[in-house]
């Protein structure tokens, strides 16, 4: 599988792994934009949802965030959520 | 003016009454239940997903009964006062959140372990800032009930009461909420507000 292709399934996961673990009923992968903010005026998530990521980056890439300032660039959007998986895991 | 109730409504094994008349019923596990009965009568809450059980019982009860209650906007935000109680108290939820315990604790589900968050959910949706109180004991004591709405009325601040039963533990629920108002005229609806008839609506 190229990077490309990779990085593109990484996405698709972590916001099937986002919707799930956030119990958005009624939002699809689709619907979730890769670059929007996912705090705020983009996917409208909240604090107790930051917590539930950094679980999910634990639970499920085994990635402990403990740079604060690198979580809050990590967590900007899917894409950098993503982009912050592939970095640390290489 | 005297104190009356001017609404009730219950949602109870599969079952949904508004005001003593039967309006959905479905033999179907409560969270299906409940995902029914907020598509069919337009209660959606953008944060529904993310409730516990106890709030999301709780929650869809007080909406179908306040939309029942036109007049209840008219109220100050102060003016509104909620009185809850329930048996198992977030029970419900404190056991989903100790299997999680097993790896990571889950932050969304932490946040639930207190049983007056429903009380949260309904305020916040609803802009009421009123008094709010919690209770928790065996069975719903119709004379606690009236003895406290009875306090808060006199205090001058509540002029409006959303309180009641709302008990969930597996598939066990029952949430039964009335509203007390002092309104200047009567409706079909309305019922004194005096401890018998509060025990009939828990029955």
């Amino acid at each position: 599988m190229s990077n490309f292709n990779a990085m593109e399934q990484l996405i698709f996961n972590l916001k099937e792994q986002i919707i799930e673990r956030l119990n958005l009923s009624d939002t699809k992968p689709e619907d979730i934009d890769s670059e929007a903010p996912l705090f705020g005026d983009g996917l409208g998530l909240d604090s107790i949802d930051a917590l539930e990521i950094i679980v999910l980056l634990q639970q499920v890439y085994g990635i402990k965030i403990t740079n604060a300032e690198e979580g809050k660039k990590a967590m900007k959007s899917v894409k950098t959520l993503a982009e912050y998986i592939t970095e640390k895991q290489a | 003016m005297e104190k009356r109730i001017t609404g009730y409504c219950q949602l109870k094994n599969g079952k949904l009454f508004l005001n003593g008349k039967s309006l959905f019923e479905a033999d179907i596990p409560v969270d299906e239940f409940l995902q029914k009965i907020v598509a069919e009568f337009e209660v959606k809450h953008p944060r529904f997903g993310k409730m516990d059980r106890l709030s999301k019982l709780g929650y869809t009860c007080a909406e179908i009964l306040l939309k029942s209650l036109g007049n209840f906007k008219q109220y100050q935000p102060y003016e509104v006062s909620l009185v809850f109680a329930n048996a198992s108290s977030s029970l419900d939820t404190d056991f989903r959140f100790q299997k999680t315990l097993e790896s990571i604790a889950s932050p969304a589900l932490f946040v639930y372990t207190l049983p007056n968050l429903v009380l949260a959910e309904i305020c916040i949706k609803n802009g009421f800032k009123g008094e709010n109180l919690f209770l928790v004991s065996d069975v719903p004591e119709a004379n606690l009930f009236f003895e406290i709405i009875n306090q808060m009325f006199a205090q001058n601040t509540t002029k409006a009461c959303l309180a009641g039963w709302v008990e969930i533990l597996g598939e066990n629920y029952n949430c039964t909420l009335f509203a007390v108002e002092m309104p200047k005229d009567n409706s079909e609806n309305q019922i004194e507000f005096n401890i018998t008839n509060i025990n009939k609506l828990f029955e």
